[in-house]
């Protein structure tokens, strides 16, 4: 009795661990997926510390001043893992990502015509026209536009 | 039942090879499948460990006595609630329980491992394949719990009499799931090391762990100092015994962990020093189950001993060495971007705190391993007892108790001297008014004075930052005690900290009290007579000696008064077990929250009189109040936060747009 079922046991461990090789898929985008969960797992970081601080300021241990500061600084570091974040999305070739960079880039040209600056798709600074390439990282803007 | 459970343990040895080869091949490899199969394995572990673990209790409960370990370890007197106690009695049981749990505890860290782990997640894996072969291994070759006599006796010999108390239900479970989840993080640590990568993705997850280990751990600790006040009858609780000091020192380990892994999470700072604080803390659990299964100090835990504690001191020593190779290996890589940036600070109070916290571990180790120090160069054994590390440790655990207070009213960054006063006013105030209260009651003990005041400064931080942030939540609508819950739920691990810190204060207000004050009397009574200790009066009745097929019982009676006025009629018993040549105690204890009573009978002489131990402890059920409160925020820090959605891309400015929702 034992002895049968050890050997049940034996068979249902066989079975599982052939299944993954049965269903196998390749996932070539792990890499890339680990790399965007990173920088999610960066931008709520910052945004504990965004809470941390505030909840630091309502109980009086923080001062106005610092505070400011701090939200600043944590404002800006947020908003450049947010960048690095929408890169990532962008080079998987998420279609949904293509569609919204499509109407973005209508949008641009919505704003050029109607104020005269464009936002660098690339960083998000703000451009005044006319210029060809973004001056903070260099992206070049005409290219952009054109398409 | 024996061959299944044979068959069962061998198969979890075979899973547990395939999974750590496996898991490192299919990475290196690129075989996700090969991965996902060796990830399996770690669950087909846990179904075998399983499998087995009911195969051996079922042959207890069918009195299987051909099973060797079931002969030894039970009876058919036996009751059969003690089945479960007996199951661990000894080693081959115990080791079956740790790699189930190993197992079990595994297969739940990987099934719920964040996605942002994928890439190292098979290292992670081998990891924990690798410390569940080394169990396997002791069971399939060294501690067999199937193992079967060549004959059938007709009766075990049944569990040994110390482990017939309810504490021992959970206790010795609590301390070995504490000891060996310590495994988990430290696979998680190691493993993202191994893999290459060098950044935060796993501190998470390593906290997470890191805090169920430690308030196991720290659960089974206190536990086994309630066993020993209520059965060994010698009116204490903890005795610094290396079996005790084993389970301390990797529940140090981790209370520094916890507390520096918040630093690298909150300011991506001390990567180096958290990966080298859980390669420390797993191998001081590593050495609390060599010092548990046989090591060469004596304990009164002496139960558990044989030579397999030296297969641990082997598996310490290839651990110790294999992990700090990886770290000398990646620490060019690991170090952290930012670094302190003032001296007052939170990080700082962090670090001081580690190093407080690792000094006591390190005092500890050294107290636990110096008769075998002192046998190699002095040629003779010295035992260090309790007064070293009163003297040692009391100090640093000072220490610890006035950063407890300070630390956490210091800002991160940097902190200035007037933010500094500021925030230290109303915790000094309680101090002063602690201290004043302490004089009023004739407490003139400088170090009482101290410690009483260290509390008084911790529980005023708390309750005043508690108050303080309730009023600003309830200006704005909310009433108190939903502005309170909701302010524990905004920072749940800071308050939950904040929670486990007072069940420190707790502790600490017990040990102080049971340490200075407590009163000891020994005596002997005929029947009729009085003995005094304190304002108590015990009057001897008689005594009742009953016997038991396996042991004889005497039950003595007595009436307990306190100022002449009677408390009732109290049993303290004691029982001898000829198998075992073993006597067990049961004192009487009048618990309270200022003091308890403890008489303890010790032994009825042939004139009919007996001889009592009597002591007064005060503050000790403040030391049991402190398990609960260490598990309430132990929860509340790990209760997980709703995160909000990111909201869809803005329609306008991106900059602008992320900037408002890292406001958010």
């Amino acid at each position: 009795m034992g002895i049968l079922l050890g050997l049940v046991l034996a068979i249902i461990c066989a079975t599982v661990l052939v299944l993954p090789f049965l269903s196998a898929r390749r996932n070539p985008m792990a890499r890339e997926l680990d790399d965007l969960s990173e920088t999610t797992r960066q931008r709520e970081a910052i945004y504990d510390e965004i809470r941390m601080l505030q909840l630091e300021r309502d109980v009086g241990r923080v001062e106005q001043p610092d505070y400011e500061k701090g939200l600043h600084r944590l404002r800006l570091q947020a908003a450049a893992i947010l960048r690095r974040e929408e890169q990532l999305v962008r080079s998987r070739g998420d279609r949904d990502w293509a569609l919204e960079e499509e109407v973005r880039s209508m949008r641009q040209q919505l704003t050029v015509s109607s104020v005269g600056q464009v936002t660098c798709p690339n960083c998000s600074t703000v451009v005044e026209t006319p210029a060809s390439e973004c001056p903070q990282c260099g992206t070049p803007l005409a290219e952009e536009e054109a398409r | 039942m024996a061959e299944f459970g044979s068959i069962a343990i061998r198969i979890a040895l075979a899973m547990s090879i395939y999974s750590a080869v496996g898991s490192v091949l299919g990475a290196r490899l690129g075989m996700p499948e090969l991965v996902r199969s060796a990830r399996y394995s770690i669950y087909l572990i846990a179904l075998s460990l399983g499998a087995a673990i009911v195969a051996l209790v079922v042959a207890f409960l069918s009195h299987d006595f051909e099973i060797r370990y079931v002969a030894e370890h039970s009876s058919r007197a036996m009751a059969t609630v003690y089945t479960w106690v007996a199951f661990y009695a000894g080693n081959e049981g115990s080791l079956l329980f740790l790699a189930g749990v190993l197992a079990l505890l595994s297969s739940i860290a990987l099934w719920r491992a964040p996605r942002t782990m994928a890439f190292s997640l098979p290292y992670v894996n081998a990891i924990m394949a690798i410390v569940l072969a080394f169990f396997a291994i002791l069971l399939v070759f060294l501690a067999d719990p199937f193992a079967q006599l060549t004959f059938v006796p007709q009766d075990g010999q049944g569990v040994n009499p110390l482990l017939t108390h309810p504490g021992m239900f959970i206790h010795p479970p609590m301390l070995m799931t504490g000891l060996v989840a310590v495994t988990i993080p430290f696979a998680f640590a190691l493993g993202v090391l191994v893999s290459g990568r060098v950044g935060d993705e796993w501190v998470d997850t390593g906290r997470v762990w890191a805090l169920i280990a430690w308030a196991v751990l720290g659960s089974g600790l206190l536990l086994g100092a309630w066993w020993a006040y209520t059965i060994l009858g010698w009116g204490g609780y903890w005795a610094w015994d290396p079996v005790e000091n084993a389970g301390l020192m990797p529940f140090l380990g981790l209370t520094a962990f916890v507390h520096s892994i918040m630093v690298q999470k909150r300011r991506g700072m001390f990567r180096l020093w958290n990966i080298a604080l859980i390669n420390i803390t797993f191998s001081l659990a590593l050495f609390g189950m060599f010092i548990n299964r046989g090591g060469p100090v004596p304990s009164v835990h002496s139960f558990g001993q044989s030579t397999l504690g030296w297969t641990f001191l082997i598996f310490l020593g290839l651990t110790i060495l294999g992990s700090f190779v990886v770290y000398f290996v990646r620490m060019p890589r690991l170090r952290a971007s930012r670094t302190i940036e003032a001296t007052l600070s939170r990080e700082s109070a962090f670090l001081v705190n580690n190093l407080l916290l690792l000094g006591v571990a390190f005092i500890t180790l050294w107290g636990v391993i110096y008769p075998l120090i002192s046998e190699i160069f002095l040629g003779r054994r010295v035992t260090v007892a309790e007064p070293f590390y009163n003297q040692v440790n009391g100090p640093l655990l000072l220490a610890l108790i006035f950063l407890m207070g300070v630390g956490p009213l210091l800002p991160w960054r940097s902190a200035s001297l007037s933010n500094i006063v500021r925030a230290l006013r109303v915790p000094l105030i309680t101090a002063g008014a602690v201290i004043l209260l302490a004089l009023a009651l004739q407490i003139f003990n400088p170090l009482v004075l101290l410690s009483v005041g260290l509390l008084g400064l911790v529980s005023g931080g708390i309750a005043h930052e508690w108050v303080r942030g309730t009023m600003s939540r309830h200006k704005r609508g909310e009433n108190y005690p939903l502005a309170f819950v909701r302010l524990i739920a905004a920072n749940r691990p800071r308050y939950g900290g904040y929670i486990v810190h007072l069940a420190v204060v707790a502790l600490a207000l017990g040990i102080v009290g049971s340490s200075f004050y407590d009163k000891q009397r020994d005596v002997i009574l005929a029947p009729g007579e009085v003995a005094s200790i304190g304002e108590y009066q015990v009057e001897y009745i008689t005594t009742d000696v009953i016997d038991e097929p396996e042991f004889v019982k005497f039950n003595t009676h007595f009436e307990l008064f306190q100022n002449g006025e009677s408390l009732g009629t109290m049993v303290s018993s004691r029982d001898f077990y000829p198998t075992f040549r073993m006597a067990s105690t049961r004192p009487a204890i009048l618990s309270g929250l200022i003091e308890d009573v403890y008489v303890s009978s010790t032994e009825l002489l042939e004139d009919g009189s007996a001889s009592f131990r009597l002591f007064v402890n005060p503050l000790v059920w403040w030391v049991w109040a402190a398990g609960p409160i260490m598990i309430l925020g132990t929860l509340v820090s790990l209760w997980p936060e709703r995160r909000k959605r990111r909201e869809p891309a803005p329609r306008q400015g991106q900059g602008a747009g992320s900037e408002r929702e890292a406001a958010d």
